[in-house]
């Protein structure tokens, strides 16, 4: 069952590394904090208790397979208060700085390995307990890496948080807060470590205690690998799921109005730029083709029909209850469309005013053209051919 | 001289570096647009309406007259976009249209009648070219169109809408940070 949670532990960090390096690779932040997330993923993958102990027979020595893991923990955390200072624009002096600190601590990290190379772990040791025994080695092991890592989580913590409560936008501020409190639970993490530490050094360690730690530890770095992993990915993943939503909708808009696009175009091929505008890619840009020349087409039914016959069909459709719809003016037009059609005026004639909408974006014209479409292609089809009817004798007398 | 076709990936780095560095207005103005682009090309360009509905339509001289909805006069000193249609997002794209003339340095086409009584208080003298928005039969049209639709689908198609205030009134750690962990935008 562990094992489950330290697979499950290294697969989210995959499926985030994997997430952040497609959405934002390109920038040389996001690939910095990249860095970060890589270092803590391999790390938690490498304690998974089957690729541990693979690792540690082909080092020959359990404790290097855990300085293995420190020093990707190590350098993740490094990665993150660099992260953090090309945010903040600080200097390249900050960051040498923080190299010397994670070149000490990796020094006094493996100091005790090399002081008694070959020492067996303590009995009690199960599983990925790493370097623990009762002697001062294993503080001066322990402490400046979790020392270290616990100055990059609070750095991660207060600056996300500070910064999440200044943002003006929703997305950025939620991803923020979510790293912060991604960073408060690696603090956690930290200290169970230190309380692991001291209860080893007291002698307090019973099977029941590491079955607790391991799970305790285990799980915590589960929640803070995926809050911070998805606080970092919020936005980009938002804009993402709103991207698809419009292509959606962009689509469903073009299949709608391909029927008007086409009776409108074959009377007048010259309006159309690249062909049928689905072909277009991407969607939108097809989506504004279909909306201007279904347009461009209306500019031409303008000049060739009359506003008798537009006063004579919005006559008519004002007798009716539509009058007051919403739509009224989409059907109109699709009126004075249909009326066009079988007519076929010459251009030069007319001078009408069709109902110009007051969408003011594309994608708003583009429902408003739909519901032409809708009526044109023939919902409400008994009413418009009265109006279209209507007009006819009006004309004629 | 004919000038040399544009590929469609061109196009798209022209519709780039048109937009890199101009504050596009939001929500979206064609006036204050053509005034940002014109700001950076050292030049005015003013955008005119037909002044009413009963104005006849503007045509293109000579065999085969066409009617043009959008119309892009130069002056020696400034540049003028005459839009006709009344549709909001059909003027805007015909203003983009004769805006993408400008960008692309299009030569003159077609005079177009009635085209200086919509501007009287300038002199015809000065007018420098005139280009309307007809046919896509010519390149420089094709290219023009092109374009517009392009700036069309970035500036007012779907999802070119509000994105909340990036880095507005935030200081540079702010701006670096959304800009870092913020979403793209593409083209």
């Amino acid at each position: 069952m562990l094992t489950a949670v330290y697979v499950l532990r290294a697969a989210s960090g995959w499926l985030l590394v994997l997430s952040r390096y497609r959405l934002v690779q390109q920038r040389g932040t996001a690939r910095l904090f990249w860095v970060s997330v890589l270092c803590a993923t391999v790390g938690a993958t490498v304690q998974i208790f089957a690729v541990y102990k693979s690792v540690a027979a082909l080092l020959g020595d359990s404790r290097y397979a855990s300085i293995v893991i420190l020093s990707l923990a190590l350098f993740s955390a490094l990665a993150n208060r660099m992260v953090l200072m090309s945010l903040m624009g600080r200097t390249a002096r900050s960051a040498y700085r923080d190299w010397i600190a994670v070149a000490v601590a990796f020094g006094v990290m493996v100091f005790p390995v090399l002081t008694a190379p070959g020492a067996p772990p303590p009995a009690t040791c199960v599983g990925t307990c790493g370097f623990m025994d009762h002697t001062w080695r294993s503080w001066c092991h322990w402490l400046p890496v979790l020392a270290y890592m616990a100055w990059s989580f609070i750095s991660s913590c207060v600056f996300c948080y500070q910064y999440g409560n200044r943002s003006g936008r929703p997305a950025v501020r939620t991803g923020l807060w979510l790293i912060s409190f991604g960073a408060a639970l690696a603090l956690a993490w930290v200290a169970l470590r230190v309380a692991a530490l001291a209860a080893w050094h007291a002698g307090l360690v019973t099977p029941q205690f590491v079955s607790v730690d391991d799970w305790a530890e285990a799980l915590i770095w589960v929640a803070s690998m995926n809050l911070v992993g998805i606080g970092a990915v919020w936005e980009p993943l938002g804009d993402q799921a709103r991207a698809a939503g419009e292509w959606a909708r962009a689509l469903r808009s073009l299949w709608r109005l391909r029927r008007l696009w086409r009776a409108l175009i074959a009377s007048q091929p010259e309006v159309t730029l690249v062909g049928p505008p689905w072909a277009l890619r991407p969607v939108r840009l097809g989506l504004v083709r279909c909306v201007v020349e279904i347009r461009d087409c209306f500019r031409e039914v303008e000049r060739s029909v009359s506003s008798q016959v537009v006063a004579a069909i919005e006559r008519h459709i004002a007798s009716t209850d539509w009058a007051s719809r919403p739509d009224a003016d989409a059907l109109v037009t699709a009126a004075v469309l249909r009326w066009w059609m079988s007519e076929r005026p010459a251009v030069g004639v007319g001078g009408c005013r069709l109902p110009a909408g007051n969408a003011r974006d594309i994608a708003a014209d583009a429902t408003w053209l739909e519901q032409v479409a809708r009526f044109f292609a023939g919902s409400k089809s008994e009413l418009i051919d009265a109006a279209v009817a209507a007009a006819r004798t009006e004309v004629a007398a | 001289m004919r000038q040399r076709q544009l590929s469609w990936r061109e196009m798209v780095r022209r519709c780039d570096e048109l937009l890199d560095g101009i504050a596009v207005p939001d929500p979206f103005d064609l006036d204050e647009f053509a005034t940002a682009v014109g700001g950076r090309r050292g030049r005015t360009i003013r955008v005119a309406s037909l002044p009413n509905e009963d104005e006849a339509p503007l045509t293109t001289m000579g065999d085969g007259a066409r009617t043009v909805c959008g119309l892009l006069v130069r002056f020696a000193t400034e540049d003028v976009i005459v839009v006709e249609p009344r549709n909001w997002v059909h003027r805007v794209h015909v203003g983009l249209h004769e805006i993408a003339h400008l960008v692309c340095e299009h030569a003159s086409t077609a005079p177009v009648k009635g085209a200086l009584r919509l501007l009287p208080d300038l002199d015809e003298s000065m007018v420098r070219a005139v280009l309307g928005r007809t046919r896509y039969s010519e390149e420089q049209e094709r290219e023009a169109e092109a374009l517009a639709s392009l700036l069309s689908a970035r500036l007012i198609g779907p999802g070119s809408g509000p994105r909340g205030r990036a880095g507005e009134g935030a200081d540079e750690v702010m701006a670096r940070l959304e800009r870092a962990i913020g979403g793209a935008t593409e083209c």
